[in-house]
């Protein structure tokens, strides 16, 4: 162990000590401190009546995670948030602010008192969860320092006047409800360096006025589309990652993704044709217009939700009865189209997919020609995989796959996953 | 003299005729067992890395006096993953089943000494949630920690931060 001494120089530290020690305490603070900024901050405040050396920690924490459940109305919890304020160590950034709220609705000067030391201080990341309708404050929208930002059940509505978000790489909105389309193409203009975008149930107030023709967000590397966005899929032209949900029609493909490697879609693939949205015809136009795209992921949502849930939720963002009644009727007609194999094969198919997964399959409504297509005509196949659903009986399972597997495929090193 | 033992992890053994072999890295812990890892592990492990720059790669064997032979595969064990890339939610949830409390503390250690700041950031949070919503007398237990505020002091902490103990689970028995 000669080289070892050597070593000793730098490496000596403390002798191993009993492990009945506390060693946490003896740590400097900046480590106590770092363990502090995973913690809420209710339970960092509550840290300081461990004992003395514990008692100042909590005020350098830089990660705030606030939840106003343990008070007893919006009041005193704006009347606590502002004495937690003026007592914390307010010489250090606030890099995060994450604020929950299950009570009910601030006034906008309350929510305003609630960002504000955020964005003065140079938040990086902010998440603001309410559970009703309140109004974002304007100043958020132009936090240059701010890199993440995720709003749920909150109105961008009022008039803001400008968006000048230079370093916001991730945005997530769901639940958002903004006055017009146009206000969510100004809050995307306003993001230069978007790189990932999460929409999912967006509501929208005025369906006019259309952002100008040739818009995208052109940074823009992963986009994740759950139900109705508003989001034209031709703004989202650069992704190289598409998650989409869609339950109601699928979006219009306009222009060709060029980057896309990677897309995973959600339907709902229903053979009553109640509430199927999945029509055959799109995919294809898809895929023609996706010529890179390596990864096809296919999930049936059908029986995930089970039925009555499924309902719910496919009414959760309706305006009214009516008009769902009329959409179920709509989509009982789309449903009835049948996979039709495409006269030119999709360019990704002949250059590019290497894995295709289809999930929850009943192999119902041509799915199952479909991935023997998938397996006819893809050259590079490397894995195409099928998770069957629950609800299948073993004998049919048992003829899918030897369906399946005597299907010649064109791609001599792929494999097929049969569960 | 140290015991030289084979690390558990199949991939971390060496192979007789890889003449990068060498290059092996050894790491003693505090009770004096080697483990071998490759240099890619070394890197990892900013502590270990920055005293191998130091002596221009000349020495190839760092004792680790204040890591035990029961903790280090785990540091071995993550760095590895991390290496690999495939350090995933399922993965940390299978790692941090398998340690206990007094385990956790005692990684959370090695991983500052050692300087990993992912290994760190991420017991922080396994330590983190271990005490949220834990009683003040469980949160010193499980750190060891020693009151010592007077019984006035504490009491007036505890009305003052009355609302800070609500929703706090009842405590279970020990988990070490």
């Amino acid at each position: 162990m000669a080289q070892a001494c050597t070593g000793e120089r730098r490496l000596r530290l403390r002798v191993r000590t009993d492990r009945k020690e506390d060693r946490i305490s003896a740590l400097p603070n900046s480590l106590l401190e770092h363990i502090i900024s995973f913690i809420p901050t209710k339970v960092a405040i509550a840290t300081s009546i461990l004992s003395k050396r514990w008692k100042p920690i909590w005020r350098s924490q830089m990660n705030l995670d606030l939840d106003d459940k343990s008070f007893p109305d919006t009041f005193a919890f704006h009347q606590f948030f502002n004495s937690f304020i003026t007592m914390r160590d307010n010489t250090l950034p606030i890099l995060s602010f994450h604020l929950t709220s299950r009570h009910g609705i601030y006034s906008n000067h309350h929510l305003y008192d609630f960002v504000y030391p955020a964005v003065t201080r140079g938040v990086e990341t902010l998440i603001i969860d309410l559970c009703h309708r309140n109004t974002l404050p304007s100043i958020v929208l132009t936090t240059k320092t701010l890199s993440v930002l995720k709003l749920k059940r909150i109105k961008l509505n009022n008039d803001f006047q400008s968006v000048d978000l230079p370093s916001l790489k991730v945005l997530h909105l769901e639940y958002v409800t903004f006055k017009g389309l146009s206000y969510l193409h100004k809050l995307l203009s306003g993001c230069p360096i978007l790189q990932e975008l999460n929409c999912s149930d967006l509501i929208m107030h005025m369906h006019t006025m259309m952002p100008p023709l040739g818009f995208a967000i052109s940074n823009l590397v992963r986009a994740t589309l759950y139900g109705k966005t508003y989001i034209g899929l031709e703004w989202l032209h650069n992704v190289e990652h598409l998650n989409m949900y869609a339950y109601r029609m699928p979006p219009t493909i306009h222009g060709v993704f060029h980057n896309l490697t990677h897309l995973e879609l959600m339907f709902i693939f229903d053979d009553l044709g109640l509430y199927g949205t999945f029509q055959w015809s799109w995919l294809i136009k898809l895929l023609q217009n996706t010529p890179n795209l390596q990864t096809l992921i296919i999930y049936d949502l059908y029986k995930v939700l089970p039925l009555p849930l499924s309902f719910l939720f496919l009414t959760s963002t309706s305006i009214c009865f009516k008009k769902l009644i009329f959409y179920i009727i709509q989509q009982s007609f789309l449903i009835q189209e049948e996979w039709e194999e495409p006269e030119i094969v999709p360019e990704c198919l002949l250059s590019r997919l290497t894995k295709c997964s289809l999930t929850n399959n009943r192999l119902i409504h041509s799915q199952l020609p479909f991935a023997k297509y998938i397996m006819q005509n893809s050259r590079l196949l490397n894995t195409i995989r099928i998770r069957t659903a629950e609800s299948l009986d073993t004998n049919t399972k048992l003829q899918m796959l030897i369906e399946l597997s005597s299907c010649p495929r064109i791609s001599p090193t792929s494999k097929l996953f049969f569960v | 003299m140290a015991e030289e033992v084979s690390s558990q992890m199949n991939s971390l053994s060496i192979s007789e005729t890889n003449p990068s072999s060498s290059a092996t890295i050894s790491l003693v812990s505090g009770d004096d067992i080697v483990f071998k890892v490759e240099p890619t592990i070394a890197k990892e492990m900013e502590t270990v890395q920055s005293f191998i720059d130091e002596t221009d790669g000349k020495i190839t064997t760092i004792p680790l006096p204040n890591i035990s032979s029961h903790d280090l595969p785990y540091v071995i064990e993550y760095c590895e993953k991390s290496i690999a890339g495939k350090i995933t939610k399922e993965f940390e949830a299978e790692f941090v089943k398998k340690l206990n409390n007094e385990e956790v503390k005692e990684l959370f250690l090695a991983a500052n000494y050692l300087n990993i700041k992912k290994l760190l950031d991420f017991l922080s949070q396994v330590i983190a949630d271990r005490i949220a919503n834990k009683s003040v007398e469980y949160v010193r237990r499980y750190f060891g920690i020693e009151n010592d505020f007077t019984p006035e002091e504490e009491a007036k902490l505890r009305e003052e931060l009355a609302w800070t103990f609500t929703g706090v689970d009842p405590d279970d028995e020990d988990e070490n």
